[in-house]
């Protein structure tokens, strides 16, 4: 079977590095925003929430890359088993919030 | 929250990150210490600032360009369908779990991860089991140990080109059972204490799947972030995820790691790891102190 890893890669790559620096720059404004006189405001929290729940929706957009590739690929056992990660992490929020 | 504890957070999370990425550790065996003895933090909320850190410390050393060649994907999503399952259940176990009891299993977890730091290792020299090093002296390709038909999973083989050794080194994990239970098994771990679960998937994946250690090293840090995930979920929506002290860490663990990651060539590691395992011991120590409840801190 040809080795397809490094291809994956570099779109997961890509996918890390945008989804970090953008999670990164709404933390840096959200920070700023906390400053005093702008903290008095309800900005610098919401802004610092989003940037949680973006570096938190990193990692399973990661794994949807991967998913569409293997599928792309006709690799249909492990686009399956990624299919499976995908519902997993969506049975995690969905029972968490139970 | 005063800007001089926000301040002191982001130190923290720099000074974790940086470690964590030198030493190939998530900082998860010492956020959550840190937050609980030192800023008087709740211990689930503790934990949870600790996963999102993780998941933060995977996304930046996962940008790193090198190593992306070593990453298993296609072993990583197979290990990942247990280790996911055994992060929700260990998160669910954790929401429920006193102060105590915690402590406790994070007392172990940070001992057994000392141990690991101090543990000697032949330097520069991947861990193989013998089937892969017979292989690495004929031909290359992909193959590895499955060749004969005797061992090893074709379908995960993969193959790595080494710049130490200057060769591309094949191999096929073994033993996938074991594997998978055991990253089951780690992602439980990940869930109640909000650790990665590298101290844990690396070993598992080297010593009983025969990987070699760079790419397990690689590929348990492309798992770790979608392990924490899992189990933060649960915290998230349960309303136990501090924003501020969280995002204060995350400010500094990001370059932490990404500083760590770069210093990581430079330094004298087997220094680092001694130095590591000390502070680790001592954490241990003041976490006893605190559960056998002889100090008020």
């Amino acid at each position: 079977m040809k080795d397809m890893n490094g291809t994956m890669n570099r779109s997961v790559h890509k996918v890390l590095l945008v989804g970090s620096v953008v999670s990164y720059a709404i933390l840096f404004v959200g920070a700023v925003a906390l400053i005093p006189p702008l903290g008095a405001g309800p900005w610098g929290q919401m802004l610092l929430e989003l940037a949680v729940v973006v570096m938190m929706s990193v990692p399973p957009l990661r794994v949807i890359v991967v998913t569409l590739q293997f599928g792309a690929q006709k690799n249909y056992g492990f686009f399956l088993l990624s299919l499976a990660v995908l519902i997993i992490l969506s049975i995690s929020l969905l029972l968490g919030m139970r | 929250m005063d800007p001089m504890t926000f301040l002191i957070l982001i130190i923290i999370g720099v000074v974790v990150g940086m470690f964590g990425a030198m030493l190939g550790i998530g900082g998860g065996v010492l956020i959550v210490p840190l937050l609980v003895l030192g800023l008087h933090m709740q211990i689930h909320t503790a934990i949870a600032a600790s996963l999102i850190s993780v998941i933060a410390t995977s996304c930046a050393t996962a940008t790193m360009t090198t190593g992306e060649e070593l990453v298993n994907v296609r072993l990583g999503m197979f290990l990942e369908t247990s280790t996911t399952l055994g992060a929700i259940a260990g998160a669910f176990v954790s929401v429920f779990l006193p102060f105590n009891a915690l402590a406790i299993i994070f007392i172990a977890v940070i001992l057994l991860s000392g141990l690991a730091m101090v543990r000697k290792r032949p330097s520069g020299t991947p861990t193989y089991g013998k089937r892969e090093r017979d292989h690495k002296r004929g031909s290359k390709g992909p193959g590895g140990a499955g060749q004969d038909g005797s061992a090893g999973r074709p379908a995960l083989a993969s193959s790595y080109y080494d710049m130490a050794q200057k060769a591309t080194i094949a191999y096929a994990p073994t033993n996938m059972g074991y594997g998978w239970g055991m990253s089951f098994f780690a992602g439980l771990v990940s869930g109640i204490i909000g650790i990665g679960g590298g101290v844990i998937k690396v070993p598992a994946m080297n010593v009983l799947m025969k990987v070699p250690i760079k790419v397990a090293a690689a590929t348990s840090n492309f798992m770790i972030g979608v392990t924490a995930v899992a189990s933060a979920f649960v915290f998230y929506t349960r309303g136990l995820v501090d924003v501020i002290p969280t995002a204060a860490l995350l400010l500094g663990v990001f370059p932490g790691s990404i500083i760590g990651f770069r210093l990581a060539f430079r330094a004298q590691r087997s220094y680092l790891r001694n130095i590591f395992a000390g502070v680790l011991a001592l954490v241990a120590v003041l976490m006893a102190v605190k559960v056998l409840g002889l100090t008020d801190y």
